[in-house]
């Protein structure tokens, strides 16, 4: 058996096999076992059947011309392999290099995860709070806010006569009109009332909403007539309520006194159409009396009471829809007295303004921007980081360029590890988002409503999130990989030999990459500075009442069945108990405690010796308050008197008016003893207040007028405690006070006033902590990049520094020497920062309080933390360079 | 669906040998007469387009002939229809049956 040829055979073969080897050399790495396999054994196999068979028609000599093809196959496999290969093995050789530089992987993830995570949990806050307005109908989008519109105003309500014209002269593009109001009731069962949220909606409410029943019925009847006293519960009320009891329907409950039937639940979804509320109850608007209790005001055109939406029809715009209307405005204006000059606007539920929504849009802006800069400054991190990454691969780039592999198919594979690393991120990131989204209950204020935000990973979030992670893969991913595989092959190779002369490579886009960090992450920090000054103004800020100490407590005397007569003897009695307690400085009624956010009831007057223009309305706002209100609140008496208990029913009108409104319409004329007409009645001015804030901290002056609430009675009132020492010893007389003259009679939100202006500045204090924490986290992601990037310099200087220190360098100069490249980035990066802070600031301005978007001492203070913070991400690998032997840093070269 | 590009006479007369049971890459270029460093990348490259598949010969095969397992190749139905397709206009290749493959009468 070819015995003769074994001697030389063997030889053939290893040179064979030899050039094989060689070959697998070229061969892609990810067909290289395979490449070498399938050539070792045509080779061998071809080999024997040769040697076998010497006379066969070639020698096996011949075979070094095939086996030489054996590399050209290799060579063509490399560069086709892009077009052989699928997505699939780039990603076994991604997930092959992540998984070798565990850590690297891990910080570039959580880093990334932090940026994704900060701004999904930020959109499914937006998600919540304003793109989910009205939850569980159909077609949510085409439910637009109705207000009506004077000279001076735009967020009034609608007169049932208004909106029953309105829904009967609807135009085309309108598919039908709402109106609602809402209303906390006192639900009576057995035992003790409780206090539930509803409202009062009109009889197509439920049918326009395409709203199904969970159980029973839903409401559908005539709004004018008193009809069916029928109760439509929420889902959640009813299973927390009467434990889910489907036997419920039919049932009655008494709701300020008044039976109503149970006519159903609402489908678990649906929590009604107040904005943030998630209600208990709804009831028809032919009930008004009995809920509300003050009179008849179905009939009357011109008491504007109800907020209305619109259902736009199908395909129907919201400018149409506008227009539209606007016809039917004007004709109602020139119809109706007292719908004389005004008009009606439209709007997006998240951006009308009777919802908060452009109050809270303006916040969640803010935001949304903060963790879209978090997620910039996390993006330049991974970026300088997949550099660094690359500037240790620089030999494998180079090998696969000089071999031809396209920078097309290098900057593919870049891109596919990238897009690996920021899936990786987004997992991160959603996860992080599952565990915060919640916390903007933290911000929620402790109003006595029923508020519910609950942010939720729903289809439209998760969208958003995989919109961030691929925003971000270009973001970080591209710039590495151009700068990876664009290189010259010879300066490549070149760097990787790492010589004493060889500038860093990358180096510039790292130090741009840097740059970018410090100049963002200033931007954040003082915003931050900004919002957090305007917080401590925001809880400074005069808002025209000096009582700090005291307690507010809410009272409803509708339920227990209380006239106006009995109403207001309770109240005056109530207030004489009251002040006799020990401890309390006085007590006073009011409608409503300023810095409530809801809006104040208004009046349309006419005043005496005051010309309105042709068609101005004159709108004011007021509170009904108790006697000596001014002096209880610690609201500074201008001129006048204050209200006391001989002002009553029985006496004269009487009004107290701002510093605003006596300037506005009493110009030059002495406002004390001066007639406002409010519909029939004329209220006589006896006293000028000073100006105050009476919803919101932000609003600007505007006229108010006080009544007494022993001459406008309604049922329910905010008892108004002054204590001179601390609230909480009073709390239990209160309820005793009330009990000893109605056990009937509940006590209810029980407040100390230091909570209650707790909640008025919540939205600076949601907007403060959150630019705050972003810009900390921002501070925190720049300097761990500025550290990355001077250690990497200091580390490419090594040879440099070894031989400076040879020449008699001292480690102080070795240290001032890096960290003056570190300082010098910086610099750059704070002039930048500044420029753009001051830009940004601009744009937010609106939401500062007392402090100006220039404000020196927010930009000097943040600037100076970032200086320092900067200064030891420098002095840090600064030191360690010192600390090199200069003969090792010699040697090594 | 996109009709793929037509074969180029290379590619063709590769597919031809393995229909004619030519199954290595050995015996594949001494039926065609071409080099390896034509042959074995055309394999890829059908391989790649569908063409062809590679599998690795039985182990207990190469085992008894002391020699590691080689890769061999076969036409894939696609494969199969191509080369009928392409035997129309190369008219000088020798026929070769095609019926193992099964092509549907319709297209080929």
């Amino acid at each position: 058996m070819g015995n003769r040829e074994r001697p030389a055979a063997p030889a053939l073969l290893r040179v064979l096999l030899a050039i094989v080897d060689i070959g697998s050399r070229l061969a892609p790495p990810s067909r290289r076992r395979a490449w070498r396999r399938q050539w070792r054994a045509d080779i061998v196999h071809e080999w024997r059947w040769r040697s076998r068979h010497p006379r066969g028609a070639s020698s096996p000599a011949s075979l070094l011309p095939r086996a030489a093809g054996a590399l050209r196959h290799a060579f063509w496999l490399r560069l086709h392999v892009r077009h052989l290969e699928t997505i699939t093995q780039d990603l076994r050789y991604g997930w092959r290099t992540m998984a070798r530089q565990p850590g690297f992987t891990a910080v570039a993830a959580l880093t990334l995860g932090l940026g994704i995570g900060a701004n999904v949990t930020m959109f499914s806050w937006v998600d919540s709070s304003l793109r989910r307005q009205i939850r569980g109908v159909p077609d949510a989008g085409r439910y637009v806010a109705l207000n009506g519109t004077t000279r001076t105003r735009a967020d009034l309500g609608f007169s049932y006569p208004d909106f029953a014209d309105y829904r009967a002269h609807r135009p085309e593009s309108v598919e039908d009109l709402i109106a609602f109001t809402f209303a906390p009731m006192n639900l009576r069962t057995s035992g003790d009332p409780q206090r539930i949220f509803g409202q009062l909606v009109s009889g197509n409410y439920f049918t326009a909403l395409e709203v199904r029943p969970a159980i029973g019925r839903l409401l559908a009847g005539d709004d004018r007539r008193e009809t069916d006293a029928a109760a439509v519960l929420s889902y959640a009320f009813w299973q927390r309520r009467f434990g889910g009891d489907p036997s419920i329907v039919g049932r009655a409950i008494t709701l300020n006194g008044r039976v109503f039937t149970i006519a159903g639940v609402a489908p678990p979804e649906f929590r009604g159409t107040e904005p943030y509320l998630s209600l208990d109850v709804w009831v028809p608007l032919a009930l008004e009396s009995s809920i509300l209790g003050d009179g008849d005001r179905i009939d009357r055109r011109g008491f504007s009471w109800l907020e209305v939406l619109v259902k736009l029809k199908r395909g129907a715009t919201l400018t149409r829809a506008q227009k539209d209307l606007d016809v039917v405005a004007a004709a109602l204006a020139s119809t109706y007295a007292q719908d004389a000059g005004r008009g009606v606007v439209l709007a997006e539920l998240w951006r009308a303004p009777t919802s908060g929504g452009p109050a809270v849009a303006a916040v969640m802006g803010v935001q949304m921007a903060v963790a879209g800069v978090v997620l910039l400054i996390a993006c330049a991190n991974v970026a300088n980081l997949l550099i660094a990454r690359a500037a240790g691969r620089r030999r494998e780039t180079a090998v696969r360029l000089t071999l031809g592999a396209s920078r097309g198919r290098l900057v593919q594979q870049l891109l596919t590890e990238s897009t690996l690393l920021a899936v990786a991120g987004g997992a991160c990131g959603l996860a992080l988002a599952y565990w915060t989204k919640d916390a903007v209950r933290w911000f929620v204020p402790p109003a006595p409503l029923p508020i519910e935000i609950d942010p939720a990973l729903n289809s439209a979030v998760l969208l958003f999130a995989v919109g961030v992670t691929a925003a971000s893969v270009a973001a970080f991913g591209l710039v590495p990989a151009m700068q990876g595989s664009l290189s010259s092959v010879a300066a490549a190779l070149k760097e990787a030999a790492g010589t004493l002369t060889s500038a860093p490579r990358g180096g510039r886009m790292r130090k741009t990459l840097v740059i970018a960090q410090v100049a963002l992450s200033l931007v954040l920090l003082v915003s931050a500075g900004l919002f957090l000054r305007s917080l401590a103004n925001a809880q400074a800020v005069d808002p025209g009442f000096s009582m700090r100490s005291g307690v507010l407590a809410s009272i409803d005397l509708l339920p227990a069945g209380y006239d106006a007569p009995r109403g207001r003897a309770f109240y005056r009695a109530l207030l004489a108990r009251v002040r006799d307690l020990p401890g309390v400085d006085g007590a006073t009624l009011a409608a409503k405690v300023p810095l409530s956010f809801g809006g104040s009831g208004s009046f349309l007057v006419q005043i005496d010796g005051y010309a309105p223009a042709a068609n101005e309305q004159i709108d004011v706002s007021y509170n009904r308050v108790g006697s000596d209100y001014l002096r209880t609140m610690g609201i500074r008496l201008v001129s006048g008197r204050d209200f006391t208990d001989r002002d009553t029913a029985e006496t004269a009108d009487v009004g107290i008016v701002n510093e605003t409104l006596a300037r506005r319409y009493f110009a030059g004329r002495d406002p004390i003893g001066g007639r406002i007409r409010v519909g029939a009645r004329a209220v006589q001015v006896v006293g000028v207040a000073r100006d105050g804030k009476y919803a919101l901290i932000t609003e600007s002056p505007r006229p108010f007028m006080y009544v007494p609430s022993d001459q406008w009675y309604r049922g329910d009132a905010v008892l108004v405690v002054k204590t001179a020492a601390g609230p909480a010893p009073i709390v239990r007389p209160l309820h005793d006070a009330v009990r000893a003259l109605d056990a009937n009679v509940p006590l209810f939100d029980v407040r100390t006033m230091a909570q209650h202006l707790e909640i008025a500045s919540f939205m600076q204090r949601m907007v403060a902590t959150l630019v705050g924490a972003f810009g900390a986290l921002a501070l925190a992601l720049a300097s761990v990049g500025l550290y990355g990037v001077v250690a990497a310099m200091a580390a490419q200087r090594t040879p440099e520094i070894g031989m400076r220190m040879a020449l008699g360098a001292t480690r102080r100069d070795i240290v001032s020497l890096i960290i003056r490249q570190g300082a010098g980035m910086v610099a750059i990066g704070i002039a930048i920062g500044l420029t753009g802070a001051l830009g940004a600031a601009r744009l937010f301005s609106g939401l500062l309080i007392g402090v100006s978007a220039t404000d020196p001492s927010s930009f000097t203070a943040t600037t100076a933390l970032l200086v320092v913070v900067a200064l030891a991400a420098s002095y840090l690998p600064a030191r360690r360079a010192a600390s090199i032997d200069p003969l090792q840093a010699l040697r090594n070269e | 669906m996109r009709r793929p590009p037509p074969l180029a006479f290379g590619q063709v007369s590769i597919l031809h040998a393995i229909a004619d049971g030519n199954r290595f890459g050995f015996d594949i270029m001494d039926a065609t007469g071409l080099t390896s460093g034509t042959v074995y990348p055309a394999l890829d490259k059908l391989e790649s387009m569908g063409y062809l598949e590679s599998r690795w010969e039985d182990a207990r095969v190469a085992r008894r002939e002391k020699r590691p397992p080689r890769r061999y190749f076969d036409l894939t139905a696609a494969g199969a229809q191509a080369l009928a397709a392409a035997l129309k206009r190369y008219k000088n290749l020798k026929p070769v049956s095609l019926s193992a493959w099964r092509i549907r009468p319709s297209e080929a």
